[in-house]
């Protein structure tokens, strides 16, 4: 079958592959190589590494946040290094781990998936890694910074961020790393999207993308949206602070409300900028442990693209007590959003339904991130509700929501893609058993960390206090959280044990461990330079699913023979 | 599995204070209903998933039917959601309303501005001023069973006035004015907070809410106005 897409002629083989593609190592890679990469499959392994390092650091801060919160009264920290501990957990967490780990994984894969050699812009794509790593750093040693990191807050409101309420170097080393970061984002989704629309292999229609492909096209999408807001604002912010600028400064006619705006038109989508990569990792997992096909493929790409849509009008719902927002608007899309991301969840029931599912842990962690995502959700419908807003906006109800979405939610897809694809990226194994034992470890500890928040925000326990009164009931409370986060702690210790593990056992994985469906799964593991030397045809969104009945059929008929 | 989650949300919907005051009791009415909802959106959803996670393990190495798509189903699922979604905000709507309504004449006006990092009071009528102090949170005195209107101002950064049991807060910002009504229809004593982040003792910005018997709050007037 040869087809010319865009003057671009590939041929692609119908005959079976030689049994052991010769392998075409990559250059085996001092530090050099990794420093003057363009390869996508090295620049997603530095991604990965990257902003696991960033979890680490991020995950160390709250777990100190944690053991002062687990009696009232001050033992470990100040009240100012708190206040920096959670503004640098929540950035760190936001702009250095999740939604990077979500661009990393789709640097490595994406291309893989839609059987391109590599990313669309190789030398922009090297970019926008270094770009990001230079971000992650000025934030995270800004600790170091005279004064400390910021202590501002995540969101950075004004005017607390401004030059009276935040006088030291902390914020502005906050606001370079943030612009740092978004500048590295806005190229790699312009980068994603271009692959994703000019590279794919011949017979790779937009409707035979895997589900993975199409969330990253449309996470691309909300970047580029959302992203731009966010770079004014904290432009606007600096200059408030160092140019003499007034913008949001009450006093000479400048809005405090108007950094908010600004703030979160960006802080919404990047919440679903956050959680959709990871909806198409378990999206694309689920159905090759379930041995069927996606169910609802169609709904899936178009309810991702009705939460893109939405995702753009609903920011102002993180501003209700501002009182500045009491129109309904906000409210009712905040509802509507909650139907597309219904949807998927019967994708997933679909899916797993009638099938045969075999629980090895890419499986486990998808079932994880259903349960908790699901809480997350519900409590997502309870807060967009404006009167209920009232009464838990800025309690710790709020933080175990959106705990619920990002760490039960997006972390477990990120552990779910990890567990997925280490063979391809390694060619190793992991140990199952350990895979399982931190699969428990960690969905033990996050509910035990989250779920009593809930009770305590509806008891009155606000966010963003080192310490509380001992009186009010709330001290058991945080004791469960705390130990939850310490078993997390644990969890994530073995994880990495769990790696170590594998590159010292070096059991080798084989090009397809897990019968895969999408084309990663037909080159080598790890691929080679320029990705495949033999794709099977792409005839549905599951090219090596038909590859190998087309095996079976022939098999069987040489039996009947 | 689906009696443990059930379990879990009715542990929630006990935790809700009962609201203290009218716009609070409106609102944590509001909030029940919501959990009966997501009880029973949660029991269908968690039945479902661990249903299939459990019924549907593999039991041997036949291939399942190859099942794509059911178009009336998906309608089914799409469109329910979206009926209880606009239920929702119906209700949301109503209440919003009455939450945010403002009476035209309440009977008590109190100036509330947050500062970094305590609280004053202000009666304008009667002159009286209640300030926090470094030994102790201040206390905003109050007629029970009247409107009372609360006018809300900062003048460095933003706070948020918040009192648990009234299951309500509202940010006091720089340069945007807000206000609301308060009814407490009990006497009682009530732990208010700052919810705001605003800086370093933030968590200390604590204070009481006395809602006294409309007798009893005439003599504190007379007293404080008197003393200034
Ligand atoms: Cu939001
Ligand atoms: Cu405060």
């Amino acid at each position: 079958m040869d087809r010319g897409t865009g003057g671009r002629v590939v041929s692609v083989t119908l005959e079976r592959p030689p049994p052991t593609p010769p392998p075409l190592r990559a250059r085996s890679g001092g530090i050099l190589e990794w420093i003057t990469t363009t390869d996508h499959k090295k620049i997603g392994l530095l991604y990965i590494g990257t902003t696991f390092l960033f979890f680490l650091a991020g995950g160390l801060m709250a777990l100190l946040m944690r053991i002062e919160l687990a009696e009232p009264g001050l033992q470990v920290l100040t009240k100012n290094a708190y206040n920096q501990l959670f503004t640098i957990h929540g950035t760190t967490m936001v702009f250095l781990f999740i939604a990077p780990m979500g661009l990393g994984l789709a640097n490595y894969f994406v291309p893989l998936q839609i059987g391109a050699p590599d990313m669309a812009f190789p030398r922009l794509n090297a970019l926008s890694y270094w770009l990001f790593l230079a971000g992650g750093a000025t934030i995270l040693l800004s600790f170091f910074a005279s004064g400390g990191a910021s202590a501002a807050g995540w969101t950075a409101y004004y005017p607390l961020s401004g030059p009276q309420g935040s006088p030291g170097p902390g914020v502005d080393l906050w606001i370079m790393g943030v612009l740092l970061a978004s500048a590295s984002s806005v190229m790699t989704a312009v980068n994603l999207m271009v692959t994703a629309f000019l590279l794919r292999a011949p017979g790779m229609t937009m409707w035979r993308l895997p589900l993975f492909v199409w969330n990253m096209i449309i996470t691309s999408l909300m970047i580029l949206v959302s992203f731009p807001p966010i770079t004014a604002g904290l432009s606007l912010l600096f200059i408030d602070r160092h140019l003499g600028g007034h913008f949001f400064d009450p006093a000479s006619g400048g809005s405090v409300v108007l950094y908010q705006h600004l703030f979160w038109w960006f802080g919404h989508p990047e919440v679903y900028i956050m959680i959709l990569p990871f909806f198409g990792i378990v999206t694309d997992i689920i159905p090759v442990f379930s041995r069927k096909p996606v169910f609802g493929y169609l709904g899936f790409v178009f309810a991702s693209l009705a939460i893109a849509g939405l995702s753009m009008s609903v920011w102002a719902h993180h501003m209700f007590t501002t009182g500045a927002v009491l129109n309904p608007f906000f409210s009712m899309m905040s509802f509507l959003i909650a139907v597309p991301t219904g949807i998927k969840f019967f994708n997933w029931i679909g899916t797993m339904w009638g099938g045969q599912i075999r629980f090895d842990t890419p499986m486990l962690w998808c079932l994880g991130f259903m349960l908790n995502f699901l809480l997350g959700g519900i409590t997502g419908v309870m807060v967009a509700s404006p009167p209920i807003d009232f009464a838990v906006h800025d309690t710790y109800f709020v933080v175990a929501h959106f705990h619920y979405v990002l760490a039960g939610g997006s972390l477990f897809g990120i552990f779910a893609g990890l567990y997925y694809w280490f063979p391809k990226m390694t060619g190793f194994r992991l140990s199952e058993r350990t895979g399982k034992a931190v699969f428990v470890l960690v969905f033990v500890g996050f509910n035990l960390s989250f779920f009593g928040m809930h009770l305590l925000g509806l008891r009155g326990m606000q966010r963003r206090i080192a310490d509380y009164p001992a009186d009010v009931g709330w001290t058991w409370l945080n004791q469960i959280a705390t130990l939850g986060t310490v078993i997390m702690g644990i969890g994530v210790v073995l994880f990495a044990w769990n790696v170590l593990e594998a590159f010292r056992g070096r059991r080798p994985a084989g090009d397809d461990p897990w019968e895969g469906y999408t084309l990663e799964w037909s080159t080598t593991s790890p691929p080679p330079e320029h990705n495949f030397t033999w794709l099977p045809p792409i005839r549905s969104e599951r090219p090596l699913f038909d590859w190998r009945q087309r095996d079976k059929d022939m098999g069987a008929e040489e039996v009947r023979k | 599995m689906r009696r443990w989650a059930a379990v879990g949300l009715v542990g929630l919907s006990a935790c809700a204070p009962e609201g203290a005051s009218s716009q609070g009791q409106d609102i944590s009415d509001l909030y029940r209903v919501f959990v009966y909802v997501a009880i029973g959106v949660g029991a269908i959803v968690y039945g479902l998933i661990l249903w299939s996670a459990i019924r549907y393990r593999r039991r041997s190495d036949a291939l399942p039917k190859q099942t794509r798509a059911n178009v009336p189903l998906e309608i089914v699922y799409t469109a329910l959601p979206i009926l209880i979604v606009l239920g929702l905000f119906v209700l949301t709507f109503r209440v919003e309303r009455d939450v945010d309504r403002v009476a035209s004449e309440p009977a008590l006006v109190v100036n509330v501005s947050g500062f970094q990092w305590g609280w004053r009071f202000e009666y304008p009528e009667s002159g009286i001023s209640v300030v926090s102090t470094p030994s102790e949170y201040p206390t905003l005195v109050v007629p029970a069973g009247e409107t009372v209107r609360i006018n809300l101002s900062s003048n460095d950064v933003i706070h948020s006035f918040y009192v648990p049991d009234f299951l309500f807060k509202r940010d006091t910002v720089p340069g945007q004015p807000n206000r609301f009504d308060l009814l407490i229809p009990e006497p009682g004593r009530f732990r208010g907070a700052c919810a705001e982040f605003c800086g370093v003792d933030h968590g200390e910005m604590n204070f009481w809410v006395d809602a006294l018997p409309a007798t009893e709050f005439d003599a504190w007037i007379e007293e404080r106005a008197g003393a200034s």
